[in-house]
């Protein structure tokens, strides 16, 4: 008996219908002898390769059996830096392969995105090249409430496009080891795997996990017989709020732990435990000032571009230096940030020495009691006061903000993101909705390739 | 006239330049009893109409208008970008000059703009497109025309912008094809209607491929002239 569940469905989407192509997104699992290790592979063929689902089968099949020889070499052997030459070894393995099929060295006509996992009890590895989306987190129940399943996203690999977004990167290119993202992941319960087209259930805006999206998934898959998870899965990825939000073929694989076991009936609360620091966002100074709310209220014309009178309409007389003025304006502002900035780090730092200095250690606080408000900077500035290490253990344990330590990040540090819920209620129906009709999946998962 | 929101539509965006001649020959009389520019402004109309026809269109363009020539006798920002759903077409006077090169100076001035602006909202977008429209001969002195010929072909060898060369009646198809990449187009008569209408497919068509996916524009023999 495997300690995991794996669920999914593949459809071929609306665009490949109308232009009478196959479904070139692939998927395939596999489970270790022991049931405790699941291997998961999701690859999307290009819709411009000549052979791209060809391609995308064989990379789902090969890499799903060959992920899970590392399970079997993991019992004797320490997790190290041999895991990523090992799967480096299998991708250039399912390259060769491909070359074999062509029956040349280029291999574009097969051209496919990888998005993999391997997961075992106490952790595991995602593999990704291209676009696509892997997620992960765990599930715990609610400690003071009954019957309540809070379930957290603690992982995830984005997709990786060119600089537009119709563009993203293969597994069949002569670069591909450029954009082989391969994270080590802790501790999982479950896992998701989507192709582009299926990332429209599970993210929004490109990037961000679709927090209320990917609850209603857990809560509905959650209360389905489990004959009847992947069907369903098809039935959500074939509504309407899917077909609308891409026209692309959509996969999603959703792999269970035991983590989930006997919660079938719990209320399922979803946040994103990602620290919002992992995914930096750079926004220019000035356009921060406008939060996305106040545009919203604003009328519609009042966009945001509006807002700077430079850029504004041209009217009667426009003139056409706008443009160029405006170029040579940006890294003065940058400018302007950066000194600001540093301005402001010269002056925390100063108040700090001046605290150290004004107030006599005798009536000082210990340096316990510092507001835990206290900021990176003050951190900086205090660690040149030399202090004795049971000091700064104690600092350690009582601050509540997060600390260096060692070059790991503590991991209390899990800071909660609530990510607004936008106008993609068109999915939040395709969700809620349960399959009446069972389809006959393409592939059923269940029946899982079994290595050995 | 322009806006764009990024809060209620976050969708990715497909951005778009149209240079237009409203130089003085383009009010010249044709067949129909209508100038050239006429003709032009009912093709924006158009442009209008179909856009509002297609919903992936609607939500994902971003449309910005230059003028060349006309009653400042420049090139010059006529709309800022705007988003589709908040295009409202208004007719174009013709008149003086054709800075044409400077007029694509600014246009690639826009487009790293936008970039820009789309990047810092965090919303992604496909590559943007040029679309230049003209009748006559361009009038910019040999520096400014050079250097836009110059500029104009490091942004596209460098993936920067889409660009497509339209000609109508006397267009000097030598000087426009220094432009671009591709071969300029002659439009057949004053098929403006549907030069707009292919316009707007083609960019729906840019606005909606997924990774690894050919572009397949829209055919453009309804309005391209073939003779040429």
């Amino acid at each position: 008996m495997s300690i995991w569940k794996v669920y999914g469905a593949k459809v071929q989407g609306p665009s490949h219908v109308q232009t009478n192509t196959p479904c070139q997104d692939a998927f395939s699992t596999g489970v270790s002898s022991d049931g405790q290790w699941v291997s998961m592979v999701v690859s999307d063929g290009a819709g411009s390769a000549a052979r791209a689902e060809e391609g995308s089968q064989l990379v789902a099949k090969v890499l799903s059996e060959k992920l899970l020889e590392i399970a079997a070499l993991l019992t004797t052997r320490v997790p190290g830096g041999w895991i990523n030459d090992y799967v480096i070894q299998q991708v250039i393995h399912v390259r060769e392969l491909l070359r074999e099929k062509a029956g040349k060295d280029d291999i574009r006509d097969f051209h496919c995105t990888l998005v993999a996992a391997l997961v075992g009890p106490s952790g595991g590895f995602l593999i990704h090249i291209g676009d696509g989306s892997l997620i992960s987190g765990n599930a715990t129940p609610e400690a003071n409430e009954e019957k309540k399943l809070h379930i957290t996203i603690n992982n995830q690999s984005k997709p990786e496009n060119g600089e537009y977004a119709n563009e993203t990167f293969f597994i069949t290119e002569k670069d591909w080891i450029k954009h082989l993202r391969i994270s080590p992941i802790g501790k999982t319960d479950w896992i998701m795997l989507a192709t582009d087209g299926g990332c429209a259930l599970s993210l929004q805006n490109e990037s961000v996990p679709h927090i209320s999206n990917l609850q209603d998934i857990f809560k509905h898959l959650l209360k389905l017989p489990e004959e009847s998870r992947s069907p369903a899965i098809q039935a959500w990825l074939e509504t309407d709020g899917a077909k609308k939000l891409s026209n692309d073929d959509k996969t999603l694989v959703i792999c269970l732990g035991s983590g989930f076991a006997g919660f079938e009936d719990h209320e399922i609360t979803l946040t994103n435990s990602i620290p919002e620091q992992a995914n930096p966002v750079v926004t220019p100074p000035a356009p921060a000032i406008i939060a996305p709310s106040a545009v919203k209220q604003a009328s519609p014309m009042s966009s945001p571009q509006q807002s700077n009178p430079q850029q504004s309409m041209a009217s009667s007389n426009p003139s056409s230096g706008t443009y160029q003025i405006k170029k040579k304006s940006n890294p003065f502002n940058l400018k302007m940030a950066f000194f600001f900035l540093t301005a402001c780090a010269v002056i925390l730092f100063a108040l700090s020495q001046l605290q150290n200095v004004l107030i006599p250690e005798s009536i000082r606080p210990s340096e316990v009691s510092r507001s835990p408000k206290s900021s990176d900077i003050e951190k900086k500035a205090d660690s040149s006061v030399v202090k004795k290490p049971k000091d700064v253990k104690e600092d350690q344990a009582k601050d509540e903000t997060p600390v260096q330590n060692n070059g790991d990040v503590v991991d209390k540090q899990s800071q909660t993101v609530d990510t607004p819920s936008d106008n993609s209620s068109s999915t939040e129906k395709a969700i809620k909705t349960t399959p009446t009709k069972n389809k006959e999946t393409k592939k059923d998962v269940d029946k899982s390739t079994k290595a050995q | 006239m322009s806006g764009v929101d990024y809060a209620s539509n976050p969708n990715q965006r497909t951005p778009c330049v149209l240079v237009l001649d409203t130089s003085g020959s383009m009010a010249s009389p044709t067949r129909s009893g209508r100038t050239r520019i006429d003709e032009l402004n009912i093709g924006l109309e158009a442009f209008h109409a179909s856009l509002h026809e297609d919903p992936a269109a609607l939500t994902r363009v971003q449309v910005g208008i230059i003028t060349v020539g006309g009653p400042s006798n420049d090139a010059s920002v006529m709309m800022d970008w705007t988003d589709a759903n908040y295009f409202q077409p208004f007719p174009l006077v013709a008149d003086a000059t054709t800075p044409l090169g400077e007029g694509m100076r600014l246009a690639l001035a826009m487009v790293e703009q936008s970039k820009q602006n789309l990047r810092s909202a965090g919303i992604s977008y496909t590559r943007p497109w040029i679309m230049v429209i003209t009748d006559g001969d361009p009038t910019d002195d040999q520096a400014t025309w050079q250097a836009a010929v110059q500029e104009c072909q490091a942004a596209e060898n460098g993936r920067k912008v889409e660009i497509f060369m339209i000609g109508v009646e006397d267009a000097n198809l030598a000087m426009m094809s220094q432009l671009a990449k591709r071969p300029p187009i002659m439009l057949e008569g004053m098929k403006f209607k549907e030069l707009f209408v292919w316009l707007s497919a083609s960019l729906s068509a840019a606005s909606r491929s997924r990774p690894g996916d050919n572009v397949q524009l829209a055919n453009t023999d309804p309005w391209r002239n073939v003779g040429v």
